[in-house]
Formats: structure tokens, sequence, C-alpha cells
């Protein structure tokens, strides 16, 4: 069973640590208001890619598998911080559950959170195929972001093997460069390419104000987004 | 994974065709892991007088134990029990532990005398103690090819409360995590034979040398993410607890998990992955938490005020979450925090709501959640050195207290006028709540119609006795007697289950559980009781 904390709780965190010679009695809450101005933080902690998983619970039940119960943990590794949206918010880390991969379950794809926001940071009347992994590395500034639709896998195992082939390339990528340099998409498209893998560049977009308006109106639909608690291999 | 906690697995001791003496057996034998696992979770005292506080409980069991496993017709059993070997009392000379059942062919009486092995090395050799651990995990990570096993094992010894001391464990466990991330080569270990003298030589250069070779990231990673997965668990089992018994056992096997992670954080903190440090930063708030909680309690035991279960530290963390962040910041703190489980959330928020500045009105404990029960109250009492047949339930008044203070000779360690029990000393405070608490006690008892043969509203008094006085073994015996005459069968053996628990070597106690069973038609579970009972009066003779 794979493990998830809230986003905000996240970056409460992330801010916490910048100063880590002052502690307080509450820990690292923050007035939500903050949110934006902390997610920098978040940036400072996390030098490697982050990924949203864009899917709906209904038709794409295999990747909620995954999710819950999947391999995702293990797949994604440190360099990569896995997003969804959940429909519990989790400020403790915690097991996922089903009904935690089940927000906007009844919804119609065209109005679910996940689908639309996706399609948000596309030009007008381009329309991604969907389900897919979304791959960027700033949260706060304008910047590219790489889209990778999960096209041909209809079961959990097999959402698995993609995914995490996607994530070891991510991290390759990830793993080539300085930690000060981030992402290069150029050099991930490029070996999303030679591997076959079909891909799309969303061009420069804003994921930092994407993701706030994102996560408000989760928040507004009793949910939120959480990241993935990724679990490190062990090696003997 | 598998964190072993004693109060909540199933029963580790089965004997054929007698579930409850088999239950009784296996809630005893977890007392002497709870006395062992509290006293390092409260971090009481390491002085050898510690040991005489199990009085012959221990010694009881073993002759119990030792008789059943001789038995022809009896067939006793263990479930994946973890232990350590006591070599010079050990059945498989070339095991050095591991889980019986499992692992290993190990008897009940071999393991208590590795739990006696143990304690007494603690206390008698303080400095040294951690190092029969850490030869086990080794030894265990050789055979398993695994060190998380090891790892696994010696924090499953530590909930399983072989472990008197925080830091024995802490040795032993950074210890083996050091190998870890040093990337010690266990193969280098694979010809030696564990347990010789030369195979201890090893152990300790391989443990001199780690300090010479640098971390790996990645095994720093991994072993963060291995804590950090097992303070998940552990914490999700705490919020659980469904009663008073499970929650104190399970936040003092989270407490030990935080404590590692903590040190971990400070090692290793540069190598550590985002997602890591944001989560073991909350772990950080629930270290502080637990800890805090654990000081209060052990303040508490020292002063001699009433061991009941208290809900520490909401009110003092709710005072920025409420600055901070306004409407729902209760369910926010409950939520970040590790300071109520969930069946008492209800009762806390009930405290806040509809009072003025959202100051809270004294927590309302339920009933069943007063005190822990028979099963963990004897382990308790034992760590704090304090007597389970006199723990009163209610709190004495202040001018009593003083007044009792007084009456001892003590003298005010302050001259602040109008005297309050703190400013007599804790030892002051915690004679004169016991002469307090056992003129009480005596008081009531002194009534002559209580014992009287017929008298209709016997119970209902003693059943009065037994909530000011829940721990008292012959108040629960009276009880389990009187509601057996009564017919009540099944009343009278819970109280008679209860005598046993709080007090198994009073022979009296047996005889009447052996009477009950009887009655319920449970003939091998009474030939048992019976049989114990024997030896209980055998052993009062020596």
């Amino acid at each position: 069973m794979n493990k998830a904390l809230s986003l905000s709780k996240l970056v409460d965190e992330a801010a916490y640590l910048q100063d880590e010679s002052s502690k307080n009695l509450s820990g690292s809450i923050t007035d939500p208001e903050n949110f934006e101005r902390n997610a920098s933080a978040l940036e400072s902690l996390h030098r490697g890619s982050f990924s949203f998983i864009a899917f709906h619970p209904r038709t794409d039940p295999a990747v909620a598998e995954y999710i819950e119960r999947g391999s995702l943990a293990s797949d994604s590794g440190p360099n990569i911080l896995v997003l969804f949206f959940s429909a519990a918010e989790m400020r403790f880390p915690r097991n996922i559950t089903p009904n935690d991969v089940n927000l906007g379950v009844t919804l119609d794809t065209e109005v679910h959170p996940a689908y639309q926001f996706t399609e948000r940071l596309f030009p007008t009347g381009v329309r991604p195929k969907l389900p897919g992994l979304l791959f960027f590395d700033h949260v706060l500034d304008a910047n590219e972001a790489v889209y990778v639709p999960i096209l041909k896998q209809s079961t959990a195992i097999e959402v698995g093997d993609f995914c995490r082939s996607v994530f070891i390339l991510v991290d390759d990528v990830v793993k080539r460069h300085k930690p000060w340099e981030r992402v290069s998409f150029d050099d991930l498209s490029t070996t999303l390419k030679s591997k076959g893998i079909e891909y799309s560049r969303t061009g420069e977009t804003s994921i930092g104000e994407w993701l706030i308006v994102a996560y408000d109106f989760v928040k507004k639909n009793a949910g939120t987004i959480v990241s993935v608690v990724s679990k490190i291999a062990k090696v003997a | 994974m598998t964190a072993m906690c004693p109060a909540v697995e199933n029963n580790p001791i089965h004997i054929e065709s007698a579930s409850r003496i088999s239950e009784l057996l296996s809630k005893l034998f977890m007392q002497l892991q709870l006395f062992g696992l509290f006293s390092a979770h409260f971090q009481t005292s390491l002085e050898e007088a510690v040991l005489d506080r199990l009085t012959i409980r221990p010694a009881l069991l073993t002759t119990v134990a030792t008789a059943i496993e001789g038995s022809a017709t009896l067939a006793l059993s263990l479930s994946a029990v973890p232990t350590i070997s006591n070599r010079a009392q050990w059945s498989s000379p070339n095991k050095l532990g591991g889980y019986a059942d499992r692992d290993l062919t190990v008897k009940l009486s071999e393991i208590i005398a590795s739990y006696l092995g143990c304690w007494q090395n603690a206390v008698e050799h303080p400095d040294s103690a951690s190092f029969r651990f850490i030869r086990l995990a080794f030894w265990y990570w050789r055979e398993k090819g695994d060190v998380f096993a090891a790892l696994e094992l010696l924090a499953d010894l530590y909930s399983a409360g072989f472990f008197l001391s925080q830091n024995h464990f802490g040795d032993a466990a950074l210890t083996i995590c050091d190998a870890c991330t040093r990337d010690f080569d266990i193969a280098t270990l694979a010809a030696q034979a564990f347990g010789s003298q030369e195979a201890d030589r090893a152990v300790a250069l391989a443990v001199d040398n780690l300090s010479e070779r640098p971390h790996s990231s990645d095994k720093a990673q991994q072993l963060v993410d291995w804590w950090i997965e097992r303070a998940i668990d552990q914490s999700e089992r705490a919020r659980a607890a469904p009663d008073p018994d499970d929650w104190v056992v399970q936040v003092a096997g989270l407490r030990i998990t935080v404590q590692i992670l903590h040190s971990l954080v400070e090692r290793h903190r540069s190598y550590m992955a985002a997602a890591q440090r944001a989560i073991a930063s909350q772990f950080e708030e629930v270290r502080a938490d637990l800890g805090g909680a654990a000081l209060v309690e052990r303040l508490i035991a020292i002063e001699g005020r009433p061991l009941l279960f208290r809900v520490t530290g909401v009110e003092a963390v709710s005072i920025e979450y409420q600055r901070i962040l306004g409407e729902g910041w209760l369910d926010k703190m409950l939520e970040d925090r590790l300071l109520v489980p969930n069946a008492l959330c209800t009762n806390v928020v009930k405290a806040y709501s509809g009072t003025p500045n959202s100051r809270a009105r004294e927590i309302e404990i339920p009933a069943e959640w007063r005190m822990v029960s028979e099963s963990v109250a004897w382990p308790l009492c034992a760590a704090f050195g304090r007597d389970v047949d006199i723990e009163c339930s209610q709190e004495f008044e202040g001018d009593r207290v003083v007044a009792a203070c007084r009456k001892l000779g003590y003298e005010p360690e302050s001259d602040g006028e109008g005297y309050t029990p703190n400013e007599f000393s804790s030892e002051a405070q915690a004679h004169a709540r016991r002469e307090l608490s056992v003129t009480q006690l005596a008081t009531l008892l002194r009534d002559g119609s209580l014992f009287a043969e017929a008298s209709a509203n016997v119970v209902a008094r003693l059943e009065e006795i037994a909530t000011l006085y829940p721990w008292n073994h012959m108040i629960r015996r009276e009880l389990g007697i009187r509601n057996d005459q009564s017919d009540n069968i099944e009343e009278g053996f819970r109280q008679m289950r209860a005598a046993v628990l709080l007090d198994p070597t009073d022979a009296m106690n047996w005889h009447s559980l052996s009477v009950v069973l009887r009655r319920l038609g449970e003939e091998r579970d009474a030939l048992l009781a019976a049989g114990i009972s024997k030896v209980c009066e055998g052993r009062k003779h020596e």
C-alpha cells in the first residue's frame, strides 16, 4: 500500500525547514494563505522533478489502482515528487485508500478537475490524450512542462511497467544535471523520443499559477493535492 | 513489516485444549515484556533494585512453563515472539535469536531466562549492555542476508521489552544503521562462529572500524525511508488504539522509532530526499509530544499521584493552531499531532465547542479510558516502583496531602503561604499519598459486613471499592467469588481473571479461578489453575 502526504503540508514543512535553528510549539503550521509564498521553499528543498498524474477514477481505474497499491512509491524514487488529486486531505502521512483516489468519481471527464487542469496547460484547441504523467521542475515560475500520456495500458501492472520506465528516464535526466540546473526538458524530450515514448511539450506556462488554481479548485470540491511518499528500493 | 507490540498481538502462548489458561499465561508473559518496555519508555531508574519489583513472577512463570513443557499430556507452543539467546540456558546454542516458531525452536522457560539475563546485564553493566544486541543483529543480518531484517528484529525486541533503557537500544540500532550506511560488507563475518570470543572480537573490530568509512547516500536514504515507514505504520496503529492499554503500548513503540529517526536525520540530513525531510520534520513534533507526555507521566508517578490516563499537550499546542489557522484548527491539530487517539477526538472537540475565546473545558475521559486495565496495571506500576494493590483512581485533595506530609514529618521546600503539595518534595508527596491511600482502603475493608455471608448489597459495595481501587487483587477476587455464588459465572470469571493478572503469585487467586472454571465446564483449564495454585503454595513455603 502506498503512502501520501498533502502538498500543502509538504509546503508548510519545507518553509519550516528553511530555518532549522528556529522551532516552535506548533511545528510547521502556517496560514494557508501563505501557500504561494511557501511553495518556493519546496522548490529549494526538492531539486528534482515534479510529476502530476492526471487520471479519472472511473474511466482510468488501472491508474487509480497503481496509485493506491501499485509500485508507484518505489518506481518514482526520491528525485521525482509525484502529485495527484485526492479526495481527502492528508496532513499526516498515511496509507492511500481507495476513497482517496476517488475524487470526482461521479464527474464527467469534460469537467473532472484532473483532466480539466491538464488541458489548461496546452494551447487552446490542443487536447492531450488522458490519462497521463505531467513533468515540471518549477512550482512557481513560468516554465515548460512535458506530458506523457498513458495510452495502451489497461491493468495496474501494465500502468506500473510503463510509468516505471518513464520515471527511470526522468530520473536519469535529473541525475545528468547539477542540482541547481533543474530539469532539462530538451534532454528529457530527446530521451523520451529515443525510447519511442509519445510525449508533448506544453510550451512556456506558469505551473505555479496552475497549481494554485488547481489547489483552490480541489479544495472547494472537498479534495486536495497530495504527494506520494516515495519508497526507496532496498539494496542488499 | 511486523512491528510487534505485546499487548495487541494474539496470545503468544497456546496450550492445547486450555484456551482460558493460554490467554492468562499469555497476558502474564506480556506483563513481563511490558515491564521492560515501560521501564525504557518512561526512562525509569536502572538501579539493581529495579529487578526486585518483579517479585517472584518470572520464577513462578518459569516453574509453570517448565512443568507444562515437561508434561506428557500438555502441549505448549509459542507464536512468533522475538527473542535473544541466553547462552547459559538455550536449547539451540547455534542460534543467537530471532522469532520463536518462525526462526527457531525455543521454550517459554528459555525466553524468560533470556529476559532475566538481559535485564540483569542492563543494570549490572549498563556500559556494555548493548553489545549482545549488536552481536545478535550482525548475526541475524548474516543469516538473513538483509540488514533491515536485523533492524526489525532489534526494534521488535525493544517493543517486546528486552531493553530496559532507550540508550541501550539506541546504541545497538544506530550501530547497525551506521554499518548499513557505511556499506559494511557482512560477508567479512561469514566465517565467524558467532558466540565465540573470537567472533565477539571481530564484531567489536568491525564496529570500531566503521567510522573510517564514508556514508553512502543511497543507503542513508533507504535507511531513513525504512524508519519513516515504520513510524507511519506505528502512528496509524497508535491513532487507532481502541483502549488505553493499546495506546500506551503503541505510543511506547512509536516513540523509540521517532527517536532513532531523529538521530538519523541529524547524521544524514544532506542525503535525504525532500519528502523524507518534510516527513521527518513532522515526526519531530510527534517526538516532542510523546517525549513530553512520557515525562509528565513519570513526574506524576514520582509524586505518587494516580496513574490515570491523561491527555497531555492539547491545550498548549492549541493556542498557536487557533491563532494561525482560525476556523478548522482543531481538526488540523488532531490530524497533525499525536496527542490523542482517534477514539477520544470527539471528547477533545466537545471540550472546545462553544467555549469563550476557544479555551477548552476539561476534556471528559470516558470511564473505559480512565485507567489501563488489569492486564497492563502491574507492569506500569512495577516500572514506576508503585504498589498495584493500593493504586487509587482518585486524586486526594491538596490540603489532605499537605496535612499528611506534615504528619509524616516532612517540611515544605519553600516558605510560600497556603501550602500546596507541590511545595513538598516529590518523595514527601508520594509517601503522603501512599499513606492516605492505605488508610482509606483499610477503612473501606474494615467494614465488618462487607465479607458477611448474607448481604444483598455486598457486590454493589465491593464494586464501589473496586472503582476506587481497580487494581486491588483481593477486592477483584472477592467480587469474583460473590458473582460466582450468585450464578453470575462469566462475570465471576472476569473478576477472577483480573485478580490473577494483578497478583499471579497468590495461590488463592488461582484456586478461586479453578472453581469458577470448573463451573464453566472448562475442566482442563480448571485442572491447570488448580495445579498453578499448588505451585504458588509451594513457593510460599520455600
